[in-house]
């Protein structure tokens, strides 16, 4: 199957998913969700230019907004659903961020700032404590310093792999399995953890 | 209109929008992709949490695997080895700056940091009192390579360090944990100049329990910009 038929039979996939949500199956709405869930995340994250809180209320919102707007009038091209849930996302950033604006006082915001407690929100201590002793695990668990020098390097530090690869005399493959081998341990960590496959940006969700 | 994407974003791509160097409308068909192929969108998210939670672990605290290829395991003993407390200095720096960042060897260092400045001082711990070793730095790019000898019993190797440095609010310090020392008995690790220049640190070594109970070796240093 090439990308044109792949493409086409997601399209009809979505129109079919569309129609039966308006016919009221409650199934496919729980479908749609599993669906946009992580995309919706991903679109408000960078529009809220990282806010894990925002991210949170935004993608739960924007799904509100998607299936109330399934349900009635529908979508004129269903196949453009995708385009309709990211735009979704970011207008509901930016109507949070307008309506923060609004909420502001003429108090002086750099005293505001100066005074305000250094420490990171709550949501945040809960998501550090949540994620530190998985990373550690994982960490840990490597073969080698060279694997931990990888991640390191690629996604804190954000080097090129071509740099990495060079530096280490590491093949594209072996740093491909490097990086595959450590998404695939993450993720069975976070599901653990009790993290469910569709939650891993949803930290605040997680017992 | 966004762009659309036929095929699967490669490795490249995913962390370029991760580190928001995508260009809008290519992030727009970026997402676009998540929100039509969600397994995609899934890997991206285990990308993302991975970044946050090392940023959040930060890199100092990084610990070595179980087996390593530039320093070789650890005894035990030095896994809990007892950092010993040490004096900090107050020596306060020009501006509010971020934590210290450490690495432990050079193939840590990023490369951005390895095309510029690379230089390095050897310092050998001495008995007694000392001044602090006052290093003059060519610039505040690239890196300064620290190779320290601990004056240590023969024999002994692994080792952590305590970086204490200055800030405007409190004293802070960076802890790096087994810490081997070459065949010639020195510890290295690399600074970026950026983040040491006109600062004043006091490295103290503390290593693998010691039966004789002598105070671990420290250094002081003062690094300062030619310029400056």
């Amino acid at each position: 199957m090439n990308t044109d038929e792949i493409s086409s039979k997601t399209d009809d996939l979505t129109e079919a998913l569309c129609q039966r949500i308006r016919a009221g199956d409650l199934h496919a709405e729980a479908t749609l969700v599993a669906r946009l869930q992580s995309g919706l995340r991903l679109v408000a994250h960078r529009a809220s230019r990282g806010d894990f809180e925002l991210t949170h209320d935004v993608c739960q919102e924007a799904l509100v907004i998607i299936l109330q707007r399934l349900r009635t009038t529908g979508l004129e091209n269903p196949a453009a659903l995708a385009a309709f849930a990211a735009q979704t996302a970011r207008n509901l950033v930016m109507g949070m961020r307008r309506k923060a604006q609004r909420q502001r006082t003429g108090t002086d915001a750099e005293a505001i700032e100066s005074a305000a407690d250094p420490r990171p929100a709550a949501y945040e201590q809960l998501a550090a404590g949540t994620i530190r002793p998985i990373l550690n695990r994982l960490l840990a668990e490597l073969p080698g310093d060279r694997d931990r020098t990888v991640l390191v390097r690629f996604y804190l530090q954000e080097d090129n792999k071509s740099d990495i690869c060079r530096d280490l005399n590491l093949s594209d493959l072996g740093f491909n399995q490097v990086i595959f081998r450590a998404r695939n341990r993450l993720r069975q960590l976070l599901v653990e953890a009790g993290f469910q496959k569709h939650d891993f940006l949803d930290w605040e969700g997680c017992p | 209109m966004t762009a659309v994407l036929r095929m699967p974003p490669d490795e490249a791509t995913v962390a370029a929008y991760l580190s928001h160097k995508l260009p809008t409308e290519q992030a727009d068909a970026f997402e676009i992709y998540c929100l039509e192929h969600p397994q995609f969108a899934r890997k991206v998210e285990l990308d993302l949490t991975f970044k946050r939670g090392l940023r959040e672990i930060g890199l100092r605290n990084l610990q070595p695997g179980p087996s390593t290829r530039f320093w070789p395991r650890p005894a035990l003993a030095a896994s809990v080895a007892a950092v010993a407390a040490c004096g900090l200095l107050l020596v306060v720096g020009p501006r509010w700056r971020d934590s210290l960042v450490v690495y432990r060897s050079a193939t840590e260092v990023p490369s951005a940091l390895r095309t510029d400045t690379h230089f390095g001082v050897t310092l050998v711990h001495l008995r007694g009192a000392q001044p602090p070793h006052r290093i003059v730095a060519p610039g505040r790019n690239g890196v300064l390579e620290l190779r320290l000898y601990p004056d240590a019993s023969p024999g002994r190797q692994g080792y952590s360090a305590r970086i204490a440095y200055d800030s405007m609010v409190r004293s802070r310090s960076v802890i790096l944990t087994q810490l081997r020392a070459d065949s010639a008995g020195y510890i290295e690790m690399y600074l970026p100049l950026s983040e040491v220049a006109d600062r004043t640190l006091k490295i103290t070594l503390s290593p693998d329990p010691d039966p004789s109970g002598s105070p671990p070796p420290a250094f002081l240093l003062q690094i300062v910009t030619s310029g400056g």
